[in-house]
């Protein structure tokens, strides 16, 4: 399949994805909740009630609602918040994108940072001290609840060792924290793949071949095996995406951390439809197109491929 | 603007005013003496001038002598007299300065905390925020983070004392020259933060904005949003006006359909000063962006989702005090409220030293630090105090039967039926209290007059014959209403609630809804009579006006509990706590309304609850001081030098 057929065909499914997120969450967010109420407050009058209801088009059917609604979006107004002075919502949750894309993209050089080296070591020195421990942190990674972690080294890290903040984005090293929090469970997944990765990857011909040739284990390892073995890990970094952002949900809670995450939470329980639409929305707009973007770079990563075996 | 002067520094010397006037006439008095005492001749007559006058002399001295002997005695009478007054004064003089020097030693005490550095003036007070909620604009929505966050930049022009509960001017005096006009007047030294004087304009433009009148058509963004404004009218109760106008720079009137004793605590005691000059020339935005009022503290910068900085209003109207009656400057130089959503990292970051001060915790966070030297544990009546059940006394039928509830007997048997204690220790934290009303002891509460009748004891058996004798000796069975998700322990005291009733014979049909449409069904259950019947289990915030609380629980309108629909005398007694322009009368109509609904059984009572805050170990939180919902008195928290 020729690249940009390729490419487009990734696009159309990203949009297909988004197409159906937005249907989804524009029906849930109708079908609990009771905005107008909210909105009126609980000394309103039935008048008062009905204006709101009227001005933001409550009245009318699903249908028209989601047709309004679906018009504006291919215009890109992703409307205004209801509760927030009336503010645009891609305003406000493009205030909030870049801590949440620092967290992320912090969360994650932890995750591969720490699970790589991690993961090779414990590969090469299978059935060692080396192998165990990574084992047994993987382990820890993924059954301990990012939030309990993220509360259990505020205690240690920021109160009683003093050296991070307990919360808040001021500075690099409030940031240390919550990404590692984060990053735990990813860095977890990472180090599993990339350790049977390189355990499968090592008894191949081909690198028995390299040393034959007399390469330094070194660049046998890094060169050839790590190059090979960092295939499935690539594609678990599309789906870590998802995850991280959904992650951040609840570590942007524990640690004060003004992201999308926190945005979205606090719209939840405010009924802001159009706050939680549209940061829903962006956040699948962007994971969708991050995996896309990872299933493109395939084709440059492993030339099979590219060869057009898809 | 500086109120420093001459007379400031004096009093700070400890001389006062009064003190400095009297000293002044003493010295007065005083030179005058000296003058007439340096006035006369010297004698310097010749003996021939004398010998010729001794004859004349000597008669002249009897008379004189006789003269002065009856002037001196009408002198004594006279100095007598003088002296008895004299001595009248200085004791008043005395007792004045008695109490004058009470009042200095009291003010010098408070001085010298700040002097000798047991509070820190210069301190930066941190308090944890729950939530962000964008602007700081008090009237721009229904959200407590927008009045907890602004209440110290703004100032509302009523106040309300902590013992009566009773509306205390703050920025106004008024007063009543018949049952329908208040005149009110604006102190003259309050000023904006930017120099600017308050004005009757300024207020009645406040006045007008939070109305959302058409007069006022700034137009915007915030201004078209439509939550806030609108349902504060509603609130506030000012459809109820006649007419107003403003009749000088300081004064304005307001005139009302009839006596309306809440005018000065629904309307005053829930708006905040806006300047008018400042919010038409800024627009409503920036003005919720960077918002300029008189109250204690100066908004200085908001990071969206991170803090608030404030810092102290050094030309407050109303000085510093350790123990204030009043919305006082606050002691510390700043105040900043940092965004903590996670209650245990609230806690972690007073640990750490970040955080001052953290409000709305539960006990089991607060437990394992109760007896920490660290933290100062406290806990307080909560934003949702009390829960109760409101029987719908409006419609007529039940079950195709008459409407049980409107029977005291039933009413009484309800509360007489349900283990109210039991709920406390298993499904609460064990230290709410049975409670008296929907009010709870935060708002205006006639606390000794309802503790004094005692709560309803649990005695089931009293609630069978209570019943039978009202002619349900099998009990009957209901609609009830819950909110699912208003507390999270709503859904599990319904099912106690079910079964305690059932246990009686009180058949509870479980209608559930999330809050919203709760609150929609409870308000709207007047109108749909089948529908409407039965019981509300309810949660009430407190509000200090009680006309605000009494109109959302008794009132026979929708939105009110239909508690008290068919009993007229009860009705009268709540027109008169709407009409008794009279605080006293006023207060007293309101006891004797609230002991009467709740000796009638008005509600089926169940619990107050309470929360809790936490500081660190130097801050001195006084009683009475902010509470997560009804944030009015962060003032009153000082930070201690360590």
């Amino acid at each position: 399949m020729q690249f940009w057929n390729f490419l487009a065909l990734r696009l159309l499914q990203a949009f297909a994805v988004v197409f159906i997120v937005v249907t989804l969450v524009f029906l849930v967010s109708r079908l609990v909740g009771n905005p107008e109420q909210f909105l009126a407050g609980p000394d309103a009058t039935n008048e008062d009630i009905e204006g709101i209801k009227e001005r933001f088009g409550l009245n009318d059917s699903i249908l028209v609602q989601y047709g309004d609604f679906l018009g504006d979006l291919v215009q890109g107004d992703l409307g205004y918040s209801w509760v927030g002075g009336g503010v645009s919502t891609i305003d406000s949750i493009g205030d909030r994108a870049w801590n949440t894309f620092k967290l992320g993209a912090a969360a994650l050089v932890f995750a591969i940072a720490t699970a790589v080296p991690l993961g090779v070591a414990a590969a090469l020195r299978r059935g060692g001290a080396t192998d165990w421990l990574a084992r047994a942190l993987a382990v820890v990674g993924q059954a301990v609840p990012g939030f309990w972690l993220g509360l259990m080294m505020i205690f240690f890290f920021a109160v009683d060792l003093g050296w991070f903040p307990t919360g808040g984005a001021v500075g690099w090293r409030a940031l240390v924290l919550p990404a590692i929090s984060l990053g735990m469970l990813e860095m977890a997944a990472i180090m599993r793949l990339t350790r049977s990765g390189m355990i499968e990857v090592m008894d191949t011909d081909f690198i028995r071949t390299a040393r034959a040739k007399g390469l330094p284990e070194r660049t046998v390892v890094l060169r050839h095996g790590l190059r090979h073995a960092m295939l499935p890990v690539v594609t678990v970094l599309g789906l870590s995406l998802g995850r991280l952002i959904a992650g951040s949900v609840i570590i942007e809670v524990v640690f004060a951390w003004p992201g999308v995450g926190r945005l979205i939470i606090d719209s939840i329980v405010r009924s802001d439809y159009p706050m939680v639409q549209a940061a829903i929305i962006v956040l699948a707009a962007s994971i969708s197109l991050a995996n896309a973007l990872v299933d493109v770079s395939y084709r440059f990563i492993d030339p099979r491929i590219r060869a057009g075996s898809i | 603007m500086s109120t420093k002067n001459y007379w400031t520094s004096l009093r700070h010397r400890k001389i006062s005013r009064r003190t400095m006037l009297q000293a002044s006439g003493r010295a007065g008095v005083g030179a005058a003496g000296l003058a007439l005492v340096g006035c006369g001749d010297d004698d310097d007559d010749d003996d021939a001038a004398t010998a010729a006058t001794d004859q004349a002399e000597e008669q002249a001295e009897e008379q004189a002598q006789a003269q002065a002997d009856d002037q001196a005695e009408e002198q004594a009478q006279a100095e007598q007299a003088v002296d008895d007054e004299e001595a009248e004064e200085q004791a008043e003089e005395q007792a004045e300065q008695v109490e004058e020097e009470e009042a200095e030693e009291e003010e010098e005490e408070e001085e010298q905390a700040v002097a000798t550095g047991e509070i820190d003036t210069e301190a930066t007070l941190r308090l944890a925020l729950a939530a962000d909620n964008g602007g700081l604009d008090p009237h721009r929505s229904g959200s407590q983070v927008n009045y907890q966050n602004s209440h110290g930049v703004f100032s509302r022009p009523v106040e309300f004392a902590p013992e009566t509960g009773n509306p205390v001017g703050n920025l106004v005096s008024w007063e009543l020259p018949d049952d329908v006009t208040w005149n009110i007047t604006v102190k003259d030294n309050i000023f904006f933060h930017n120099g600017q004087q308050l004005t009757a304009e300024d207020l009645i433009f406040t006045y007008e904005r939070v109305g959302n009148i058409a007069e006022y058509n700034q137009g915007g963004e915030t201004s078209d949003h439509p939550a806030g404004w609108a349902s504060a009218r509603t609130q506030q109760g000012a459809h109820h006006w006649a007419g107003y106008g403003q009749t000088d720079k300081l004064n304005w009137t307001i005139t009302t359909n009839g006596p309306d004793a809440t005018i000065s605590g629904a309307f005053f005691g829930n708006i905040y000063a806006m300047s008018k000059a400042d919010t038409e020339e800024r627009g409503d935005a920036a003005v919720d962006a960077d918002p300029l009022g008189t109250g204690y503290l100066r908004y200085v910068s908001h990071a969206e989702d991170t803090d608030f900085v404030m810092e102290r209003n050094d030309d407050y109207h109303l000085e510093w005090s350790r123990t204030p009656t009043a919305v006082a400057r606050s002691s510390y130089k700043r105040q900043v409220h940092l965004v903590r959503p996670e209650p245990l990292s609230r806690i972690a970051g007073i640990e750490a030293g970040e955080l001052d001060v953290a409000y709305g915790l539960t006990p089991d966070i607060v437990e394992p630090i109760q007896d920490d030297p660290d933290f100062n544990v406290g806990s307080g009546w909560a934003g949702n105090p009390n829960q109760y059940l409101i029987p719908n006394l409006v419609v007529d039928e039940l079950n195709g039967g008459p409407n049980p509830f409107r029977d005291e007997r039933v009413r009484k048997a309800l509360n007489h039926a349900i283990n109210k204690q039991a709920i406390i220790d298993n499904l609460m934290t064990g230290t709410e209290k049975t409670s008296y009303g929907a009010w709870s002891a935060s708002a205006f509460y006639p606390k000794e007059a309802l503790e004094a009748i005692g709560p309803y004891a649990y005695d089931p058996d009293l609630a069978r014959s209570l019943l039978a004798e009202a002619g349900y000796p099998d009990g009957f069975r209901t609609p009830f209403h819950f909110s699912v998700d208003f507390i999270p322990t709503d859904p599990a005291v319904a099912l106690v609630l079910q079964q305690d009733l059932g246990a009686v014979g009180v058949e509870l049909e479980m209608h559930e809804y999330p809050t919203s449409e709760f609150f929609a069904q409870a308000r709207n259950a007047a109108a749909t009579e089948t529908e409407g019947a039965g019981l509300y289990f309810m949660q009430n915030c407190a509000c200090y006006e009680p006309e605000i609380m009494i109109a959302a629980h008794i009132a026979p309108t929708p939105g009110g509990t239909y508690a008290l629909a068919p009993h007229d005398d009860l009705q009268e007694l709540r027109q008169r706590t709407k009409s008794a322009v009279n605080a006293d009368d006023r207060a007293a109509a309101i006891e004797e309304l609230y002991v009467a609904h709740y000796q009638r059984a008005g509600f089926i009572y169940l619990t107050e609850r309470s929360e809790f805050h936490v500081t660190a170990a130097n801050v001195e939180y006084q009683l009475g001081a902010a509470q997560i919902a009804n944030v009015t008195s962060i003032h009153q928290i000082n930070v201690l030098k360590t």
